[in-house]
């Protein structure tokens, strides 16, 4: 039999043929959904890692403001050395501004994103120095009043003053406030007769002749002042650029007040809205801040009265007066700093005189029944202005009414008068640098009154925080944030870079510490802050070493108070839990559940938990 | 003698039984590419609507993280609400006091009677007048809402709120956005996101 062998046919492969096409189709359909997928992914997490890292920028900023507040730079880490801060890193370059003010610029990433944001913070503004002279109900001013400013920082007022004639002035801005109305030429010493009219209508209603001041400042005002025909030598050489920041204002129609002279002696303002030079931090209201009180180590029993020619009180840093404490007349007190008075009320009979010299530590006078001035009595300050460290006056607000608080009628003041429930008269011959604030605030024609840009930062009697003045988001790569290619931890692995913990950011960590010690002397501590001694009685100013430059930065003026005492009660409890310890049983290797209860019941935790004193802050008065 | 072999053809069993299987096997891989294919045509869809929608609201907060807060405009107390916001960012401090820039405007504007557009304009209605379209899938009224009926048919505790509403609860401004568009089926497919924002100026 002839087998005839198989013939080979084409269709070998076929089915081969057809499933590679079939796999080829699938597979490419697999691709491009897998590209569009990846795209869409990469978008989604793109917008995931920039809100992210618009967090961790706000982050680094907040940690940058901490640190301000403490009175460091507010640079963080860098970008060669980032901070770690949950997913992401951070850095934040500082800029000091000539208005006192920091610009921070934080970098964040965080996995595919950067972005970036810029803040300017105004660091530790006081609540009550910063508004300058601020009546809260009202502000009345006398005739021929001049008010200005300047930066005890900076020098004496003397020494700033740029023009003598026909106005003796610094030319610097002062602050004026209320949140009620201003009297222009009030009733204080004065009759002219006065009109009200909202401070909008003030600022737009201009008077006959008006004229541009170069810079593009107007004089505005609702008539046309008329220069003082014989002002009094001290006002006649003032000059007054005065920020108002209430919505209505009083103004004679035929008054001569001077509130922002130029040589014509016209009223002029820069307006409310646009105020140049200074920042307008509480332009929504005002609420009385808590003022915080520095414990007394001494108690003098019923009044105190001083008698003799420039005698002390006997304490080297503070004493509290149960009663009142008096300056016979013709006597004179002189309170040195550092020191803490307390009293009811301070009488001065006529012609007594109050001396205040901070220049080594500052002055904190707390009164509760407010200031009784009799004539010719006197307030000075010794020091110069720019060696001051403070003095504040505190007056509590009645529990009922009170006659106003009266200044001595003479004299040259330096320091801050916080009295929010008293209607205040600045005398004419009393010359002020600094800040008031009262319930309703007068001068009396002719007073000088100027603004102590100084004393805005920083605490005196009362807390001080750091106020964001502007917060911006500023565009990189194509849009809000720029895309990484990189992962910058991978890029930070393979750098082998370590980033450092975000509350360790911060550079600097050498400081020059004045302390008050047990003795009441100031010390001076230089060195690293962690060898800053624990037991000095009080932290009275402090500066750090810029890293940036080698500098010192501006010295920080803490609040100055531990109120009521409370560091120490917290070492008292301390101590005690200390002791509590110290004297339990040896404990042993092995416990049971009865054994543990016992011991926590021993460590009485409820001393831990128990609210700190800072929690509840109450103002001292009332 | 030569013999044929018998397997030198199919039978025509064999062919159309073949051919049955290829069938069935090529209606099967269609079902299953198909199906495939309309998964990853939703989910593409949807995934581009969520995108569009995060886009949109992350937007508009972060123009408004930036804005001022005492000159904001248009935002209402609930159940009232607002489809506009104007408002000035911050840019700095300079001497003269705070720097606010140009007024810029988010708004909701028709371009049907059921749709339209979300609008970011600079310096409206002026000759400087700056403007880029958002996002183009706004309906005119909020997801699940009945319009001008008067009631908080979606129970968010705003009434009638449109595609796009502006809320706010003292410092805080909530951003509400629905983006609807309408998928391969025909069938309208709305997403809606609400983002709380607190003005930093």
């Amino acid at each position: 039999m002839q087998v005839v062998p198989r013939p080979h046919t084409r269709r070998r492969g076929a089915a081969l043929l057809l499933s590679l096409i079939a796999v080829l189709a699938v597979g490419a359909i697999s691709a491009t959904l897998r590209r569009v997928q990846t795209t869409i992914d990469g978008d989604q997490r793109f917008s995931i890692d920039r809100r992210a890292a618009l967090y961790v920028a706000e982050a680094g900023i907040a940690e940058a403001t901490l640190a301000i507040s403490q009175g460091k730079s507010g640079a963080m880490a860098s970008e060669e050395i980032p901070a770690a801060f949950g997913e992401g890193f951070f850095w934040v370059e500082a800029q000091d501004r000539p208005d006192r003010s920091i610009e921070l610029r934080c970098t964040a990433q965080v996995r595919t994103a950067e972005f970036v944001l810029r803040s300017i913070i105004v660091p530790n503004m006081n609540p009550i120095t910063s508004r300058g002279f601020f009546g809260i109900e009202g502000v009345e001013i006398g005739q021929g009043t001049l008010i200005d400013g300047f930066d005890s920082s900076n020098g004496t007022y003397d020494t700033q003053v740029t023009a003598t004639a026909p106005h003796r002035t610094t030319g610097l801005a002062g602050r004026l406030g209320t949140l009620g109305q201003i009297n222009l030429d009030g009733s204080s010493g004065a009759s002219a007769e006065s009109t009200t009219f909202t401070w909008g209508e003030w600022i737009a209603e201009t008077p006959t002749g008006e004229e541009s001041k170069p810079g593009g400042e107007l004089q505005k005002g609702p008539s046309r002042a008329p220069r003082p025909q014989e002002p009094s030598p001290e006002a006649s050489t003032g000059s007054t650029v005065t920020e108002v920041s209430s919505t209505t204002a009083t103004a004679s129609t035929s008054g001569s007040t001077l509130i922002h002279a130029d040589v014509e002696g016209f009223v002029l303002s820069s307006g409310d809205a646009v105020v140049k030079g200074v920042i307008d931090l509480h332009p929504l209201g005002f609420i009385p801040p808590p003022v915080l009180r520095p414990r007394t180590v001494a108690t003098l029993n019923g009044d105190h009265m001083v008698t003799g020619a420039e005698v002390g009180l006997g304490f080297e840093s503070s004493v509290e007066v149960a009663g009142d404490l008096v300056v016979s007349s013709g006597a004179s007190l002189r309170l040195n700093g550092p020191f803490v008075l307390s009293a009811e009320a301070l009488r001065l009979e006529a012609g007594a005189q109050l001396l205040f010299d901070d220049s080594a530590g500052p002055i904190h006078v707390f009164l509760a029944d407010g200031i009784q001035s009799g004539p010719d009595s006197a307030m000075n300050s010794l020091a110069p202005e720019q060696g001051s460290q403070g003095t504040s006056l505190f007056v509590a607000p009645p529990e009922g009414t009170r006659e106003h608080a009266t200044l001595p009628a003479q004299g040259r003041f330096h320091g801050m008068l916080y009295a929010p429930g008293d209607r205040v008269v600045v005398p004419a011959d009393l010359r002020w640098l600094g800040a008031i604030t009262a319930r309703w605030l007068e001068t009396e024609p002719g007073a000088r009154l100027s603004f102590d840009a100084a004393l805005a930062t920083g605490g005196q009697g009362a807390a001080a925080t750091p106020r964001i003045a502007s917060w911006q988001i500023v565009p990189v790569g194509d849009g809000l944030a720029r895309r990484l290619a990189i992962d910058p931890r991978t890029t930070l692995r393979l750098q082998g870079i370590t980033p450092v913990p975000s509350p360790t950011a911060a550079p600097e960590t050498e400081c020059e510490v004045i302390l008050l010690d047990d003795s009441g002397e100031p010390t001076i501590f230089t060195g690293h802050v962690d060898d800053l001694p624990s037991g000095s009685e009080r932290l009275m100013r402090m500066r750090w070493v810029d890293t940036r430059n080698g500098t010192l930065r501006p010295w920080l003026r803490p609040t100055g108070a531990d109120f009521d005492g409370n560091v120490d009660a917290y070492r008292e409890k301390f101590d005690q839990i200390r002791e509590s310890l110290s004297a339990a049983q040896p404990v042993p290797h092995h416990l049971d559940e009865a054994v543990l209860q016992a011991l926590s019941r021993e460590l009485e935790m409820e001393i831990l938990l128990k609210k700190t004193a800072m929690m509840d802050a109450k103002p001292v008065v009332k | 003698m030569i013999v044929r072999s018998r397997r030198g053809g199919y039978t025509l069993v064999e062919v159309l039984i073949s051919f049955t299987i290829l069938v069935l096997i090529s209606i099967n891989i269609a079902m299953v590419l198909r199906a495939g294919r309309a998964a990853a045509v939703t989910g593409t869809f949807a995934a581009r609507v969520s995108n569009e929608l995060n886009q949109t609201v992350d937007r508009i907060a972060l123009a408004l993280m930036g804005a001022d807060a005492a000159a904001l405009d248009g935002p209402q107390l609930k159940p009232l609400s607002s489809e506009y916001v104007r408002f000035q960012a911050c840019l700095g401090v300079e001497e003269s006091g705070v720097v606010h820039g140009p007024v810029e405007e988010i708004k909701w504007a028709p371009t049907t009677p059921e749709a339209g557009r979300i609008v970011w304009r600079e310096n409206p209605s002026s000759a400087q007048e700056r403007r880029v379209v958002w996002s183009t899938a706004v309906p005119s009224t909020y997801m699940h809402e009945v319009p001008s009926n008067g009631t908080d048919d979606n129970g968010n505790a705003i009434e009638d709120e449109a595609g796009l509403a502006f809320t706010m609860d003292g410092p805080r401004v909530d951003i509400h956005v629905t983006v609807e568009r309408v998928g391969h089926d025909g069938r309208a497919r709305p997403m809606q996101r609400t983002q709380h924002i607190f003005c930093r100026n």
